[in-house]
């Protein structure tokens, strides 16, 4: 059977699981905490916290659909969304290795690499969809509470103020520069559930190594190792609002995630075509 | 569908100097079998005996450290896919989906092996009797209901070899009963060949035309059942007054050991002229004997032979 053929398979499957809409609730949740927290609250100081400038003077409001999709985006990216994408990818071979439907499968003429690139498509879905997710449930949310206008952000080094048009284009980059990001991290799960017949394995050790990463990025004896770790790149979502925007280092970052993923597909590749499958 | 198979008169499933282990534990020993189309093929031996990484490296899903696995003319290693196209397999504890109902369990492995009509899928359910609860999520069966839906998605696309692990394992005895008539059918009215792995002796009697026997894994011996069972004598017992006594008469005189002794019997492995001898033996120095009568050889107990005597073996090579 095609890789494709065997990608409608796993879409069925993951459809019917309850794990994989967790991200989906989840996400909403947050949406919705958010959005109620401007609408009801007292929204200056709120807006205040969440722009990290406490001491700026606002006249008017800045909230609006496109503004809730900007701040749910970092509230999301550094622990939810790869949480959420690791409970599915790291699933993909441990969970089924668990459960032993692995063996099943593989005692049916399947070809191993198939399967895993079937899976590994799976989990890229997931990213982009769960990604997307996030952005079309702020927006709508937004809009329904606070209506559309022009997106203001707010960043280390000033405010900018986006028309609607560029504000949307501005939010797409960001969200994309995000979904990249995940996705790196998806892999690094993906590639732990080669290696483990226990499904919460590869979400542990990704967290892990995501704390780790992130500790020795933050240690100026390990200032070489920096961009080499996955975590440095985990706040390149964010340079999507810079004015202008630095397109040759969006490209850099982006590269150094991709080299990650496909490194991670490459050994989880080389990893299960050879497993002996003994549970 | 077979038409390609059938024109050849190459044995099903070949295993060529095959082995397996792992670190230093040898679990599988340069073992040969073959089985020849049409054959209910039984593979016998205890717990850890090897019959699962056999059938683990048969499939494709343990590489071998040595030998070679033909699945109707194919190599598994070299192509894995090709040689498991007809094949419709059940390892251990049949796994799945919990989450989908049992036909759709089915039909997905079905696909996977290129696909099954819907028909298929039903008839097999049926076969196996659990039609009526097919479209349940697989998440409320029973241990034994899993056990037949895992035959049931072995033999959904129809296969020409069937191999089961263990296939009645867990199923109450009404169920082992039926299964075990399921698997008789496959052969002679469903023209498929199986192979199935058992430690349960009774069970690969009735069931099986051919046997192998493996303990640690080693084969022990492979063949006809009807030839294996010829082969191995079973006990003579001698109804006698004094039992014991007849016992150590005979080991004194012969050199033969009773098997066992009872407050009526005596039984003492031996062929037919040795047993006539004893006769003549026991008769002259004044037993009465009322009944001489071989016992019927079971499966069992040539394996349990075969199985002590590799243990003594092995003893053997330890000292």
């Amino acid at each position: 059977m095609s890789t494709f053929g065997l990608f409608g398979i796993e879409i069925f499957k993951q459809f019917r699981r309850l794990r994989t809409h967790i991200g989906t609730f989840g996400l909403l949740g947050i949406v919705l905490a958010v959005a109620i927290g401007l609408k009801y609250g007292d929204a200056s100081h709120f807006v205040g916290r969440l722009t990290r400038q406490p001491n700026f003077q606002i006249y008017g409001s800045p909230v609006n659909a496109l503004f809730l999709a900007r701040v749910v985006l970092p509230m999301t990216v550094f622990l939810f969304l790869p949480l959420f994408v690791s409970l599915v990818a790291g699933d993909q071979i441990s969970g089924e290795a668990a459960d032993g439907t692995l063996r099943t499968v593989l005692t049916r003429p399947v070809n191993r690499f198939a399967l895993l690139s079937a899976k590994f498509t799976l989990a890229i879905v997931y990213v982009g969809a769960l990604t997307a997710f996030l952005g079309v449930a702020a927006l709508t949310v937004g809009w329904a509470l606070f209506g559309v206008g022009g997106l203001v952000s707010f960043g280390w080094d000033g405010v900018s103020y986006f028309g609607i048009a560029e504000g949307v284009h501005r939010l797409t980059l960001s969200y994309g520069l995000a979904a990249v990001y995940v996705l790196a991290v998806a892999s690094v799960a993906f590639l732990v559930s080669t290696l483990s017949s226990n499904s919460l394995v590869p979400i542990g050790v990704t967290m892990a190594l995501m704390v780790m990463c992130g500790v020795l990025g933050q240690i100026p004896y390990f200032e070489s190792a920096k961009p080499y770790l996955f975590t440095t790149y985990s706040e390149l979502f964010l340079r999507a609002f810079d004015v202008p925007v630095d397109y040759p280092a969006l490209r850099h970052g982006v590269f150094a995630l991709l080299v990650y993923v496909v490194a991670c597909f490459c050994v989880s590749a080389l990893i299960f075509t050879r497993k002996d499958i003994l549970s | 569908m077979t038409a390609d198979l059938q024109t050849t008169d190459e044995p099903c499933l070949i295993a060529a100097g095959l082995s397996k282990r792992f670190g230093s534990f040898t679990a599988v020993d340069r073992l040969d079998l073959k089985v020849d189309r049409g054959q209910t093929f039984g593979f016998l031996g205890p717990n850890g005996a090897g019959k699962s990484t056999t059938i683990r490296m048969m499939l494709g899903l343990v590489s071998p450290s040595a030998g070679v696995v033909t699945l109707l003319g194919r190599d598994v290693a070299l192509e894995r896919t090709k040689a498991l196209k007809r094949v419709g397999a059940m390892v251990e504890i049949p796994a799945f989906y919990s989450y989908l109902t049992g036909r759709q369990n089915v039909r997905l492995f079905a696909r996977l092996s290129g696909g099954a009509s819907e028909d298929d899928v039903t008839q097999a359910l049926k076969l196996v009797g659990i039609l009526h609860r097919a479209d349940s999520k697989v998440r409320t069966y029973s241990h034994g209901m899993k056990q037949r839906l895992g035959i049931a998605s072995a033999l959904a696309p129809r296969p020409d070899l069937v191999i089961l692990d263990e296939p009645t394992n867990g199923l109450d005895p009404e169920g082992v009963r039926e299964v075990r008539d399921l698997i008789r059918d496959l052969g002679t009215r469903h023209g498929m060949t199986v192979f199935l792995s058992s430690h349960l002796l009774h069970e690969v009697e009735q069931v099986c035309s051919h046997v192998a026997v493996i303990a640690n894994g080693r084969l022990m011996v492979q063949g006809a059942v009807s030839q294996l069972l010829g082969n191995h004598f079973g006990p003579v017992e001698f109804e006698v007054d004094r039992p014991e006594e007849a016992a150590a008469l005979i080991q004194a005189t012969m050199g033969l050991a009773p098997h066992w002794t009872d407050d009526t019997r005596v039984a003492i492995h031996m062929d037919r002229a040795q047993a006539a001898e004893a006769n003549t033996i026991l008769v002259g120095k004044g037993f009465k004997v009322s009944a001489i009568e071989r016992r019927k050889q079971t499966l069992e107990d040539v394996y349990l032979q075969l199985v002590r005597d590799q243990a003594e073996v092995e003893a053997a090579e330890l000292q």
